[in-house]
């Protein structure tokens, strides 16, 4: 996709990949990867930021005897995912009057 | 890859906080769960260990900034921004060419053509006037060379002005193509 992802959506892709499932750093990286082209060292600071404002957490599960940390979306987590939804489809409604929807 | 968390565990020392270590544990997750064997292959996906630091700290800076005004973290966030720019050494030269090249050079060229075709254009209606003062063959010969030199300096004003729009439309294109040359360089891998 040649279209440039802001931080706003990227945080939404992220929170929406989330409210699935849970999610380690590698795969979650993969996850997003597979959709869009963002680069693989843009993810942690993605997940530092949604980690500080509470919109995830964290918790370590072992696997082949070490931790693997894994990522979770919180109730906070939750409502944000609704409002970037809603900015998106405000967004994409009013983009798609402007450059006429096929 | 052990080499490659080594190095930066060795970058991300030198900024010894909480974070830095947060941040390692995040990408020695990372490497150990992907397909990533040598050092190479982890650079492909990173970048270099100096430029995921460097990625992981200015981003802290900036967002830190918002959190506090302390004078100490902006000077922080200033010079890592420098760093960056400096890491992209040609950026700032090849700004000033551009600017030399593309904005004053053909400014200067345009103005003095300009110049040139006005004063031509304005000697055609000083002649038609002067001359009027003459006999009739002569005011005439003045009317016409007037003529001539009002026409000729408006056909060549017209040239002009489509030169200059064609100009500026190519250069603004030649712009757009170096900002995105350069915004990739200096972006991610």
């Amino acid at each position: 996709m040649a279209l440039k992802v802001t931080t706003e959506l990227l945080d939404g892709c992220v929170l929406g990949v989330l409210s699935n499932d849970d999610y380690y750093g590698y795969a979650l990286t993969q996850k997003i990867q597979e959709s869009i082209s963002v680069s693989s060292s843009t993810i942690y600071p993605v997940m530092r930021r949604l980690k500080k404002q509470g919109l995830v957490t964290v918790y370590d599960s072992p696997y082949q005897g070490r931790n693997r940390r894994y990522y979770k979306i919180t109730d906070d987590g939750k409502n944000e995912l609704k409002q970037i939804i809603f900015n998106w489809k405000e967004f994409q409604n009013n983009i798609n009057k402007l450059m006429g929807d096929e | 890859m052990d080499q490659y968390l080594e190095e930066l565990r060795k970058y991300l020392s030198k900024y010894n906080s909480e974070d830095a270590e947060s941040a390692l544990e995040f990408y020695t997750d990372y490497l150990t769960d992907g397909p990533f064997s040598t050092y190479e292959d982890c650079v492909n996906d990173l970048g270099t260990p100096k430029f995921l630091t460097r990625k992981i700290m200015a981003e802290q800076s900036i967002k830190r900034n918002k959190d506090s005004k302390k004078s100490r973290e902006n000077m922080k966030t200033i010079w890592l921004v420098i760093l960056g720019i400096c890491s992209t050494p040609i950026t700032i030269p090849l700004a000033v060419m551009f600017f030399v090249f593309f904005v004053i050079m053909p400014l200067v060229i345009f103005i003095s053509i300009f110049a040139v075709l006005l004063s031509v254009f304005l000697s055609g209606i000083a002649f038609i006037i002067g001359g009027l003062r003459f006999d009739l063959q002569t005011i005439l010969m003045f009317i016409g060379a007037g003529l001539v030199a009002i026409s000729v300096s408006t056909i060549l004003f017209c040239g002009l002005f489509w030169i200059s729009a064609k100009t500026i439309t190519g250069i603004k294109k030649l712009f757009i193509w170096a900002y995105g040359k350069i915004g990739k360089r200096k972006g991610d891998k």
